[in-house]
């Protein structure tokens, strides 16, 4: 017998011959009788998580480790790199107002 | 159901396995005329109609009030019937193709050939019913995948042939549930119960309309519920009880098993009820043969194979709601 007086989000089992099915109430329809759902099976959903979980530390820990130091050793890299690249930006312009300079004073 | 439409046109000049291309068609046609176990639900649990468009359209409207007392001299007072939602079915083409080898011919493969021939005959009757019992059980959703397509399970109101809040037309006609979660028991008790809410469904504009329901479709694989059933249509006493009482229920019901439907992968075991008489008069579930099994042959030239072409149109779909019940569905309403 499905007991009476549940509410919304209370689960209750149904017995269908040897099989129990668990509902979960999801409504009430306002004749007393309830509309509900079959919760599906957690057990299987925990035995997932728990071999993810499982897995996770040993796998995460070492790509993290690479890719943090990866990170570390290539930013100051970079920074240097466009700090050079500044430079030589810089450094023709120079060059090239010296030779004009050089060129001003031939006509002179 | 139509028999086979042969295309005579097909092949017409080619005079190679002309014989045995007449033999082959003469099997299929001998074979379409035994009746099986998929034409017999089909015609079971749908209206099976023919149609000569892209689809159908099922109309509604509402039912007449009550007469009403006028005082004498009085003026008759107007009916406010009113035209209800419609529901549009529209055919899907299903096509087929199988090859009887030029070896098979000239080595006098007879058994293989009828194998051939029967299978692709046998193929059409089971695609038929496979599309009519996924529609039809499937029916908890508004749309079903079957034959790669996509099929409307939608009733005449826009709900799910199966669901717990069909609305009425008339203003103050309630939702309705035809979904129910309660599994079928040990004994008749859910099944007169259900059988009861059937009979005490309203139409749209709020009157019972007192069908009697007298049709139970169960799962092939649901072997303790068909035990059940047969036993309660057939019991002089009560079912699942040492009391002494009389099986208020024998000879109610008629027994429908669908053997393509499985309750093995599914959450709970479903059964259906069904009034036969509310499924004509109210245009329940309906199948439309638009065009039967068409075939056409042809020599393939590359390879000389005799190849078959098999073609057909048919559309499946469902109008009204009341002729019908789920019950030990995994959703819907739970009777206290």
């Amino acid at each position: 017998m499905i007991p009476k007086g549940l509410k919304i989000g209370d689960t209750f089992v149904e017995q269908n011959f040897d099989k129990q099915i668990l509902y979960k109430v999801v409504g009430l329809d306002g004749w007393g009788n309830y509309i509900s759902k079959v919760v599906e099976d957690e057990p299987a959903v925990e035995e997932e998580v728990e071999e993810e979980v499982g897995e996770l530390p040993f796998v995460s820990t070492d790509s993290d480790v690479e890719e943090t130091a990866e990170e570390t050793v290539e930013q100051p890299a970079v920074e240097e790199t466009k700090e050079v690249k500044e430079v030589k930006k810089t450094a023709p312009k120079k060059k090239t107002t010296s030779t004009k300079k050089k060129t001003a004073t031939k006509k002179k | 159901m139509a028999g086979i439409i042969f295309a005579k046109n097909s092949n017409i000049n080619d005079d190679a396995y002309k014989v045995q291309d007449a033999v082959i068609k003469e099997w299929m046609s001998d074979y379409e005329s035994e009746k099986n176990d998929y034409d017999d639900y089909v015609n079971a649990v749908y209206n099976v109609e023919k149609s000569d468009q892209f689809g159908e359209k099922i109309g509604s409207y509402t039912e007449f009030g009550d007469f009403e007392a006028v005082p004498e001299g009085g003026n008759s007072v107007m009916d406010d019937i009113e035209m209800g939602p419609s529901q549009l079915i529209v055919h899907q083409q299903y096509l087929k193709k199988f090859v009887v080898t030029s070896e098979m011919i000239e080595d006098k493969k007879i058994s293989d050939m009828k194998t051939g021939a029967n299978g692709f005959v046998r193929s059409y009757k089971r695609s038929r019913a496979a599309e009519a019992s996924a529609i039809l059980t499937g029916a908890t959703a508004t749309s079903v995948s079957w034959g790669r397509a996509t099929h409307n399970t939608k009733c005449i109101d826009g709900k799910a042939l199966f669901a717990t809040d069909h609305p009425g037309v008339k203003n103050g006609v309630g939702v309705q549930s035809n979904v129910f979660t309660n599994a079928i028991g040990t004994d008749d008790t859910m099944l007169f119960r259900l059988a009861n809410i059937g009979y005490n469904f309203k139409n749209q504009s709020g009157n019972p309309m007192g069908y009697k329901f007298d049709t139970i479709i169960l799962p092939g694989d649901a072997w303790k519920e068909i035990r059940l059933v047969k036993k309660i249509a057939e019991s002089t006493n009560q079912v699942g009880n040492d009391h002494n009482d009389v099986n208020v229920s024998k000879g109610l019901f008629k027994l429908i098993i669908d053997p393509l439907w499985q309750s093995a992968g599914l959450a709970t075991t479903p059964y259906i009820l069904m009034s036969s008489q509310a499924n004509k008069e109210l245009h329940g579930n309906m199948f439309y043969d638009r065009i039967p099994l068409t075939v056409k042959s042809a020599i393939e030239n590359n390879t000389w194979n005799l190849e078959y072409f098999g073609r057909y149109r048919v559309g499946a779909g469902f109008g009204a709601w009341q002729h019908i019940i789920m019950g030990g569905a995994s959703a819907g309403t739970t009777l206290t």
